[in-house]
């Protein structure tokens, strides 16, 4: 890598410049400068290379892959920062042409600590010093550069002709005067060989030849040259003549061109000519960013009016409220800093304001003035803040303060504080304490009160800080000196942990005891604390944590304070006592207790911290403490328990489910059927058939009424098939479903119906299968027959290798059910078996179904693989036949996920010739396989066929690639393409890889590293998270991952949050939906229907009435929340609760005005097909008809019903009613 | 011990301007603030940008949280729960 540097791509400006010497021995260094500027300007042109923005952007990837190498050498953090101080570099040398100083020192910083530096980093550092820092002023950034290249000598860094040549451009740029020939012996003297004579003339020649091309055909560049020459000199004239030519040679200068001439023209003292040349400007994209770095320039060459005349043309960026933003404020902070006259800049921020370009720029100014520790002029904008009617702040004072500090200056102190006052902000505890008092003189407080009430403040307002300051700094008897001398109010709460520190340090509990009695005869009245505060408490608790908890000297600390007659709460004696537990004795306890009170207010410590987390917001830690807690204290558990059992149940703890049983059986606890049957669940997921049948007969026992999930009998049924019992399961599943029918939806039980019918195909027995699955999917249709829920059928064939048998199943199946399950199996079994005819037979079928051409990429890829690639090619071979490159994808993908890496050779090789083929994404696969199989001979083999095929390789698969080279210590033989993003890539794509894989725990173990490291999952890969934790019904995380990103103000895309709600509601979990109602915006409730989620979950944990009640109260705001679809439910589920719902309709049409229930009490009816009740509401809110027909046509048309007569004519009503609307 | 639940955001782009009073102040239209801070820098006098409020009960930091935008003084500030509420 850092020999591309080094090599041809780096002009060597050194051959240059010593070529020029050896032509022109005598001339001076402005000709030397000329010639390099006419070189640089040309040689941007005709050398793509020497593009300063992209040969750094590259050198700051290259940096950034060096740096990752490097990582498991030197500490994690260190490198991370320099990596991210990298990336920014790079990142703002692309969009912007200048970087920040901050940076380049951040990364001179970390290679001062590594104490060396590699080849590119020294480089780059280099490099960064010159036109990159535009706000620096030149002289600031060529003291940078030498810094950096003295230390970089120092440390005996590497360094070759092209760290010379870099620091000489920024020597240039920097139009920094020095010796060209001191320069070369230095080099010479390093034993570098610039070059020799021979070939700098050959060089030269090359660029008096460039030169000549260039005149030969004059472009943009050759204009700029030749305009900024005449700007120099301010020939306007000429000037104009040249802007003629070029346009009538229909060439056009870019707006960064016209900017240099500006800029040139300013800083010869033409400043006249500007408007002129401004008028040429076309403001295309980037026209802001060059115009601030001239901008920079010109005020670094004090021609700030200039400056300002370009500010002016710049095209105004907009808020996201739509406001204009500020402009300038660049442009302010660079006056300041390059010490602009505080009335120049205040002429200019004044115009900025008046013209609307910065409504805040004083307050700029005023910033800027107090980063750059310009105190003077600081001073002055803050008194034209004053002035202007903008509130003064204290805290603006204290960079001042600081800087006062520094130069020990007592009376310019008390004047700031003066000011202060004046301003109307009188220094407050805050700015004393940390700001002012440290540097003043407090050994005689007198003369400090009294200097400040002179200038206005307040006795109360000095003391408490400064008692503050004398306890820091342990001059405890000062204070309680102090204190009897101005005996003011204190503030409590801000003194007694550094009055307890004080006191540890000087033993001194006479004067400790003194401040203290008074802090709490005198306590500063706050209108938000509470009254009666324990101070005295609060003092010792503090005392206590100063000591460590250790009681050597508490006893007489105690002691002390109860002959004083000083009081606690009892609140506090209990906090003491827990907190020093072995050191207690007698003598303490007898002690605290004669203190004890109950006038008193525990301390405020206590008082903030007795509201706990509500048990169910706990996770299961946090609620086994809880447990203990409450178990100490002896009170009730059950609560705890009873959430500890459910949270166990999930995580299948069975022990700790076993012990919590007998816990609560212990305290004669009612178990409720829910609980019951998560218990069962955990037993069959154990596969503890007999414990899980028990359950099952203890709820059937405890409520007949009481619906088990569907999913859970599927399970146990398949439990049940496993353990050869399958007359039973199929029993009970008819059972349950005469019982309960399936509430769940269809595709929520297709994995469930899936491992139960596997279960049967498993035993082998045909019969069984197709008898369970006839009840399970035919009769009960728990689930659609989908090629999934199919499979079985087909299995238990080709299991008993009974193949004829399988095809003809296949036939029954594709004919009935237009799916096509385990075809893959069955082609490649007639395949091995050569049974043509047979599998003629399953291609048709399977085209009718999926299409020829699907097929026939089917079954070439069965021929692939079962070894047979010749027949896969032909089939490919087929007249035709188009590349179908998703679908081939997915055989990739499968190959990649199998270690199938021949088969994915084999792949990739036959469809080479295909039309219209992804060549690249093929590859793309193949070099994934080869890096999952750690390959690296193959994977660069991939590059040299992909070169031999003439296949032009992406960006995404050379970086791949270069990666995994890396990754194996070879040499990248390429060059590797800048990435797109900031993200590596390579752990997100970890990640997706496991979601793909459907592997959560390993997605899971993913999250955990990353968030070890600090980092998080952003929101893409957290959604991905989610969605595949709820597929694989691990609801509690996903709904845990789905809280934490909303605490964050996250949400994820409404399908996945959709998905989230459905699975809550379907497990009943109101409460979990009904927190959410609080974290997520309402845009994203309305989204996804929240309501009626909340409904259904509602209606499934048999909370309905509940619900009812709830929309029951409040109608004007629960209108807003009225589940419209959720109600429908209800009504088709509980038909006994008419009257009420109907009451509830009658009361939000007559009290709200609204008539969204009442159109859904229509809908049940006429859903339900009864039309008089229907017909009723319609004639009852007749007037209001428009409000109740729209969504009654809307909801009739989705439902598309079969149409008898009745609800015909009720059709062609409703449509009379809506014509007449319209 | 369970975890005490402290409802604590945390406020970040703040402009120099905004001191801890004015934090307060603001943020005070959510809920009772108990407590705000802006962090500065010790050595420079300036503010860091960035800072801590600390709700006295969940209310407040939740409808805070919960709000789309915040503008503070002309800047859109960023608010955060932090980790441990």
């Amino acid at each position: 890598m850092a020999s591309l540097l080094r090599s041809r791509h780096v002009f060597n400006l050194v051959t240059r410049i010593s070529g020029i010497r050896s032509i022109n021995y005598r001339a001076n260094f402005g000709d030397i400068k000329r010639c390099f500027y006419e070189y640089l300007v040309k040689s941007e042109a005709c050398n793509p290379f020497w593009n300063t923005n992209r040969f750094l952007a590259t050198l700051g990837r290259l940096q950034h892959e060096t740096t990752t190498e490097e990582e498991r050498l030197s500490p994690q953090a260190r490198l991370h920062s320099l990596d991210k101080a990298l990336y920014r570099l790079d990142l703002d040398v692309r969009k912007l042409g200048r970087i920040a100083r901050k940076d380049v020192e951040d990364i001179f910083a970390e290679i001062k600590h590594i104490g060396t530096s590699s080849s590119t980093q020294s480089l780059l550092l280099i490099r960064c010093c010159g036109s990159l820092l535009p706000d620096e002023l030149p002289e600031a950034r060529t003291e940078l550069v030498n810094e950096i290249w003295n230390k970089l000598i120092e440390l005996d860094c590497q360094m070759d002709v092209s760290h010379y040549n870099a620091l000489l451009k920024v020597y240039l740029e920097n139009e920094y005067m020095f010796s060209p020939t001191d320069f070369l012996t230095t080099m010479e003297n390093k034993g570098i060989q610039p070059n020799r004579v021979r070939n700098d003339m050959e060089n030269a020649k090359n660029i008096l030849e460039v030169m000549r091309n260039a005149q030969l055909e004059p472009g943009c560049d050759t204009y700029c040259a030749l305009l900024c020459g005449y700007a120099e000199k301010g020939l306007i004239d000429e000037m104009k003549n040249i802007f003629q030519e070029a346009e009538n040679n229909d060439v056009y200068l870019m707006d960064k061109d016209i900017l240099d001439i500006v800029y040139t023209l300013a800083v010869n003292g033409h400043s006249m000519y500007v408007d002129e040349v401004l008028g040429k400007i076309r403001k295309l994209a980037g026209y802001n960013q060059d115009c601030i770095n001239i901008i920079l320039k010109l005020v670094n060459n004090k021609q700030e009016d200039v400056g300002y005349k370009l500010l002016k043309t710049m095209p105004r960026t907009s808020l996201p409220d739509g406001n204009l933003a500020p402009a300038g404020n660049f442009f302010i902070r660079q006056m300041v800093r390059c010490e602009v006259a505080p009335s120049k800049i205040l002429d200019i921020c004044k115009d900025m304001k008046k013209s609307g370009l910065n409504e805040t720029s004083v307050l700029k100014a005023t910033e800027n003035t107090l980063v750059y520790q310009k105190t003077d002029h600081a001073l002055q904008f803050i008194d034209e803040l004053h002035k202007e009617e903008i509130p003064v702040r204290c805290h603006y004072f204290w960079p001042i303060f600081i800087a006062l500090s520094r130069q020990k200056d007592e009376n310019a102190i008390y004047s700031v504080l003066k000011k202060m006052i004046e301003y109307g902000c009188p220094a407050n505890y805050e700015t004393l304490t940390d700001y002012v008092l440290p540097s003043l003189n407090i050994s005689d407080t007198n003369i400090v009160v009294e200097k400040m009430k002179e200038l206005g403040m307040t006795v109360g307002s000095v003391i408490n800080p400064l008692i503050y300051i004398l306890l820091e700094k342990n001059e405890t008897s000062q204070a309680a000196v102090s204190i009897e001398q101005y005996p003011v109010r204190l503030n409590a709460i801000l003194l007694t942990k550094v009055l307890a520190t004080s006191c540890k340090n000087t033993g001194d509990l006479e004067s400790t005891l003194k401040i203290l009695r008074h802090l709490t005869d005198n306590p500063e009245r706050l209108a938000d604390t509470v009254q009666n505060v324990d101070w005295c408490g609060q003092f010792l608790l503090d005392y206590l944590s100063v000591c460590k908890n250790s009681t050597d000297t508490l006893e007489n600390v105690l002691s002390r304070m109860a002959e004083k007659d000083m009081k606690i709460s009892h609140n506090t004696v209990d906090v003491i006592l827990n907190r020093i537990k072995d050191g207690v004795n007698d003598n303490i306890t007898t002690l605290l207790e004669q203190m004890a009170t109950s006038s008193l207010q525990g301390a405020p410590d206590d008082i903030e911290s007795t509201s706990f987390a509500h048990p169910r917001e706990m996770n299961v830690e946090e609620l086994e403490n809880h447990l203990l807690e409450l178990k100490s204290k002896g009170m009730n558990t059950r609560g705890v328990l009873r959430r500890l059992l459910l949270l166990h149940c999930r995580k299948k703890n069975v022990d700790r489910v076993q012990q919590i049983i007998t816990e609560l059986e212990e305290e004669n606890f009612s178990f409720t059927p829910a609980m019951y049957a998560q218990i069962m669940e955990l037993h069959i997921t154990n596969k503890n058939l007999e414990e899980a049948l028990k359950y099952k007969k203890i709820i059937d026992e405890t409520d007949k009424t009481f619906a088990i999930d569907s999913h859970k009998i599927l399970n146990l049924a398949t439990l049940l098939i496993e353990r050869n019992h399958y007359q039973e399961a199929l029993e009970m599943i008819k059972n349950h479903y005469s019982n309960f029918g399936v509430k769940e939806s269809k595709d929520f039980l297709q994995r469930n119906v899936w491992r139960l019918l596997t279960a049967v195909a498993n035993t082998g027995n045909v019969d069984h299968t197709r008898e369970l699955f006839h009840t399970v999917v035919t009769e009960c249709a728990f689930t659609t027959p989908t090629n999934m829920v199919l499979g079985p059928l087909m299995k238990v064939h080709i299991d008993n290798d009974n193949l004829p048998a399988a095809v003809e199943e296949f036939k029954e199946i594709a004919k009935r059910y237009q799916q096509t399950p385990w075809k893959g199996e069955l082609f490649r079994k007639l395949i091995h078996l050569e049974d043509t005819e047979s599998l003629q037979k399953v291609m048709d079928l399977s085209s009718e179904v999926h299409g020829e051409m699907n097929t026939l990429y089917d079954l070439a890829c069965c021929f692939i693989e079962c070894g047979r690639v010749k027949q896969a090619k032909k089939i490919l071979e087929t007249p035709g036949l188009r590349a179908r490159n998703r679908r081939l994808e997915s055989f990739c993908e499968r190959y990649l996920q199998q270690n199938m890496i021949t088969e994915l050779e084999d792949l990739v090789n036959i469809t080479r010739d295909l039309f219209d083929i992804d060549r690249d994404q093929m590859y793309y696969y193949l070099l994934c396989g080869y890096a999952k199989v750690n390959d690296v001979k193959k994977a660069l083999a991939v590059w040299t066929a992909m070169q031999d095929e003439n296949v032009q390789p992406r960006a995404k698969t050379l970086r791949f690639l270069a990666e995994f080279l890396q990754k194996n210590g070879e040499e990248v033989p390429f060059v590797i393409p800048e990435p797109q993003s900031e993200e590596s890539g390579s752990g997100k794509m970890n990640f997706m890889e496991y979601i793909k894989a459907e592997d959560v725990d390993k997605a899971l173990e993913f999250k955990r590293s990353m968030e070890d490291r600090g980092e998080k999952l952003n929101l893409m890969m957290s959604t991905a998270l989610i969605e595949a934790l709820l597929r694989k019904d691990r609801l509690l995380e996903a709904t845990n991952i789905s809280q934490d990103l909303f605490r964050h103000q996250m949400f994820p895309k409404s399908q996945v949050l959709k998905f989230l709600l459905n699975r809550l509601a379907r497990a009943g979990d109101v409460e979990t939906i009904k927190n959410m109602r609080s974290v997520l915006p309402s845009s994203v409730l309305k989204l996804v229907s929240f309501d009626n989620f909340l409904a259904n979950a509602y209606i499934n944990s048999d909370r309905t009435k509940e619900l009812l009640a709830e929309l029951g109260q409040d109608l004007s705001e629960s209108k807003n929340r009225f589940p419209s679809g959720g109600i429908l439910g209800v009504m088709k589920k509980h038909p006994e609760l008419e009257n009420e719902i109907v009451e509830l309709t009658e009361k939000y049409a007559n009290q709200e005005q609204f008539f969204i229930p009442k159109n859904m009490l229509w809908v049940h009816y006429f859903l339900e097909e009864e039309y008089d009740k229907a017909n009723q509401i319609f004639q009852k809110y007749r007037n209001d008809r428009r409000e109740v027909v729209k969504p009654c046509k809307k909801c009739v048309e989705r439902k598309e019903l079969v149409f008898n007569l009745e609800k015909l004519k009720m059709m062609v009503f409703l449509k009379g009613g809506k014509l007449s609307k319209k | 011990m369970a975890s005490r639940s402290i409802h604590r955001i945390f406020v970040g782009n703040l402009p120099w301007t905004v001191s801890r009073r004015e934090l307060k102040e603001y943020f005070s239209q959510f809920g009772y603030v108990a407590s705000a801070l802006v962090i500065f820098n010790k050595d420079t006098g300036m503010s860091r940008g960035y800072g801590f409020v600390n709700f006295a009960k969940r209310e407040g930091y939740i409808s805070a949280t919960k709000q789309d935008g915040h503008v503070l003084e002309g800047s859109v500030i960023r608010v955060q729960p932090t980790n441990n509420s």
